[in-house]
């Protein structure tokens, strides 16, 4: 078996400045303690259809109408592995550096829940179909297929199980493919756990394989958490804690989780293994049960499946469908385009940026615009006129006419401010030709020419004040002055050339 | 013709429906009404039957879009209309379907199992659903929820399982034929016990989708006929991938009928140790022996010469 390529090399360098140094937060005395933390998480695939039948996947259609003999688990039904979830495996393999392993094979795990009508769940136990592998700073241990359980709501006020009036099942999530990607205990604080999800999430993305929504359960993460000296190898006890469903909850939750088991070591005491359930509006943690062991769930082969042989066939096929990972994506918007590390990751990890980024660049707009410069207009003005995580694609400004409005604004044709009106028309109006717009509008820049030193001396004489403040040294007082200008003409003058000009009057 | 209809094997009544000399009504009536009078024989009956069909028309068929795509064999020859007694594990859309067991009572499945669809698209009609050992775990069909059966020959004796509601149906000419499963014998030994022909298919030649699961890398679902000809016509709709089944396998070939009208030419294997040994022999042999009623294994002689079997021919 060949090697599959690793796109994800390198990835390192992508989105985790911000988790470097830190380090344990501790506040008191005795032993420095340490946090050892791993993730385990369910990804959603998009595939038409679910894991082991062919029922369509549910996108809040009303519930039980999604669902089949073989998804409801009624007698004689039997199961047939999603070709398209192991061709999405494959990928998910390959983008994180896995071994794909020829063979893998499906287990039946055994437990008792209204969500699972089988009675039991259909997964991988020891031969899954990925082991090993990496993204950025942090060690993959597998990744494995499985089918996901039915939603189960809680008819009350709290919304959980207990002291709810009713539970009611909805099948229709019954049997969603689920990618379970396992980490190795690599991470150390609540923010670097937070910021590698994001980037596995901006990879899962780019791959295509999963709409990676944790908002709607698409994208879940759990957290095994311990506690250890610092320095040591030896591992701790550790809790496992569910339900985090956002970024914010899981840096809170697994705080949380560190503080609680911090106090209890400091105090004398012994973590106990168990499931915790982190209640993000208490902020508190629960006990949701005593751990299972592997062996409680009696796992064995799945007799109705047969193994997953990969061939070079399928092998290919997943290499075909790979396309440029985030990582490596930002890494050429630094090598090739010079964008500085900030710009290339927001543009390379919301790849919806880096793909608007690269037509706009690739629109041959005349001037053309600097690569940087674009790159802060698409991350900056562009993004914040559009709505929250909104595709600029699907806004009216065209990607060839930022490009234009970027190459006037850095010929300096027109000022940034004017350039920013021209944006809020092409937000509001769409259109092709931001030269237009500034004609028809009257925002071409005023050159440094007699018109600009007039407006100029006006402001002065109006706000004579500030230029006495401003000639005695006060820099700060030339806003003002400049604030004049740019109502007398609209913005469109350039805000260096003014203030070149106030010196230039003021004769300092 | 009424009464020659019970003479007839499925194989000839679906030729005698197909050149119209038999109505598949007709057919259907005739076997209906002598299921229907075992079954409400209140006690009386051998209890062959967990349910029998009103008429013919609750045959189901395709069980919708999406749905298994095993629909026998096209052009392989119809089924015309001849009756066909189902074990009760196999998922009959709209009918009872309990595996035996008190458990499933009420369970009608929305979907009908591709062994059973097979036959029953190509013009099989659904006549009853026999009796079996509770979730086929048992070799006697004593242990159901409905009660044991009755062997049709002497009705001390226990038909065998846990396919003998349709073993015992077969031979009392209830139906005129009958599919079962077969996981370690359930087939083989009712067939056996009850005087017909039973086959358990190579494992993955017949889709297990429907079947309600015993051990699920053993179970195969087969024919059990009067003659061999009526077990090769059912298997031949049988056999076949399921897109349902991920263990089913496209089968290499059409299942022929058997041509020969004699036996001359062919080869017949049987194991030593189904060969009873000379009870007047000395020792051990003759203690052995004795344990096979001397019925029997003069039954077993005659059935093997009758074949043409020769003595010692070859030991391999």
């Amino acid at each position: 078996m060949s090697e599959p390529e690793n796109p994800a090399g390198g990835a390192g360098s992508g989105g985790t400045d911000a988790v470097a140094g830190g380090g344990p937060g501790t506040n008191g005395a005795g032993p420095r303690l340490e946090p050892v933390i791993g993730l385990e998480i369910h990804v959603q695939l998009a595939t038409k259809t679910k894991m082991f039948c062919s029922c369509g996947l549910s996108f809040g259609e009303p519930p039980n109408t999604r669902t089949c003999p073989v998804c409801l688990g009624l007698p004689g039904s039997l199961p047939v592995a999603n070709a398209q979830a192991i061709h999405f495996g494959l990928m998910i393999g390959m983008a994180l550096g896995s071994e794909l392993a020829p063979r893998s094979i499906f287990h039946r795990k055994n437990y008792f829940y209204p969500d699972l009508p089988k009675g039991y769940q259909i997964s991988q136990y020891d031969e899954p179909l990925c082991l090993g592998g990496r993204l950025g700073e942090v060690r993959i241990h597998r990744v494995h297929l499985e089918e996901d359980a039915a939603k189960l709501t809680h008819v009350g006020e709290s919304g959980r199980i207990h002291g709810s009036d009713a539970s009611v099942v909805d099948f229709n999530r019954g049997g969603t493919p689920l990618a379970e990607i396992v980490t190795e205990p690599d991470i150390r604080t609540a923010e670097q756990a937070s910021e590698w999800l994001k980037l596995l999430r901006t990879t899962l993305r780019a791959l295509g394989v999963s709409d990676v929504n944790m908002e709607e359960g698409s994208l879940r993460c759990d957290a095994n958490i311990s506690l250890r000296p610092t320095g040591t190898d030896e591992l701790g006890v550790k809790t496992e804690l569910k339900n985090m469903n956002s970024f914010r909850f899981i840096e809170r939750g697994i705080k949380a989780e560190v503080e609680r088991q911090r106090a209890i070591i400091e105090g004398g005491g012994q973590v106990v293994q168990e499931t915790l359930h982190f209640d993000p509006h208490s902020g508190a943690i629960s006990s949701l049960r005593s751990k299972e062991e592997a062996h409680d769930y009696r796992y064995f082969p799945e007799p109705d499946l047969l193994p997953v042989a990969i061939d070079e066939g399928m092998l290919e096929a997943a290499r075909l469908d790979m396309s440029e990972l985030p990582a490596a994506r930002a890494e050429r918007f630094e090598q090739e385009l010079g964008l500085t590390a900030e710009s290339a990751q927001l543009l390379a990890f919301r790849s919806e940026l880096g793909d608007y980024f690269e037509q706009a660049l690739a629109a041959k707009a005349d001037p053309p615009p600097p690569a940087q410069t674009l790159a802060n207009w698409v991350g900056g003005d562009l993004v914040s006129r559009l709505g929250e995580g909104e595709d600029p694609a699907d806004s009216k400004v065209e990607p060839g006419a930022l490009a234009a409005l970027v190459g006037l604004v850095s010929e300096k044709k027109i000022s940034v401010g004017a350039g920013r009106q021209v944006l809020d028309k092409l937000v509001a109006d769409g259109g092709s030709d931001p030269a237009a717009i500034v004609e028809a509008e009257g925002l071409a820049a005023i050159g440094g020419g007699d018109e600009l030193a007039e407006i100029v001396a006006a402001a002065l004489g109006a706000n004579a004040d500030a230029a006495e403040r401003v000639r005695s040294g006060n820099a700060k007082a030339i806003g003002p002055i400049i604030g004049a200008v740019m109502r007398e003409t609209k913005g469109r003058a350039d805000g260096g050339e003014v203030t070149r000009l106030v010196h230039e009057q003021l004769g300092i | 013709m009424s009464d020659d209809l019970p003479k007839l094997s499925a194989t000839q009544a679906a030729a005698a429906i197909e050149r119209g000399e038999l109505g598949a009504d007709e057919l259907f009536a005739f076997y209906r009404k002598r299921a229907q009078a075992d079954a409400s024989a209140n006690g009386d009956g051998l209890n062959r039957f967990t349910w029998v069909a009103e008429d013919a028309s609750t045959t189901p068929l395709q069980s919708g879009p999406g749905w298994s795509d095993s629909a026998g064999t096209p052009g392989a020859g119809s089924l015309a209309g001849v009756p066909l007694a189902v074990k009760d594990l196999f998922c009959t859309k709209g009918v009872p379907s309990q595996s035996g067991s008190r458990i499933l009572e009420g369970y009608r499945p929305p979907y009908t199992a591709s062994a059973v669809q097979a036959p029953t698209g190509v013009g099989a009609t659904l006549l009853a659903k026999t009796n079996q050992d509770e979730f086929a775990m048992g070799s006697s069909t004593e242990n159901s929820a409905s009660g044991p059966t009755l062997n049709r020959w002497d009705r001390s004796r226990v038909p065998g399982g846990s396919s003998g509601g349709s073993a015992a149906a077969v031979a009392a000419g209830l139906a005129p034929w009958a599919i079962g499963t077969d996981t370690g014998g359930s087939i083989r030994q009712p067939a056996a016990l009850c005087g017909i022909v039973g086959l358990k298919p190579t494992y993955g030649a017949v889709s297990r989708f429907g079947m309600i699961a015993f051990a699920s890398s053993l179970d195969q679902a087969g024919p059990l006929t009067r003659d061999v000809t009526d077990a090769a016509l059912m298997l031949r709709h049988m056999v076949g991938r399921d897109r349902c089944d991920a263990t089913s396998l496209d089968y290499p070939h059409e299942i022929e009928l058997p041509r020969a009208e004699r036996l001359a030419g062919l080869r017949l294997g049987v194991p030593v140790e189904l060969r009873a040994p000379d009870p007047d022999a000395a020792g051990g042999e003759a203690e052995a022996g004795a344990e096979i009623e001397p019925g029997v294994r003069e039954s077993f002689e005659r059935a093997l010469q009758a074949l043409g079997f020769e003595e010692g021919a070859a030991r391999v």
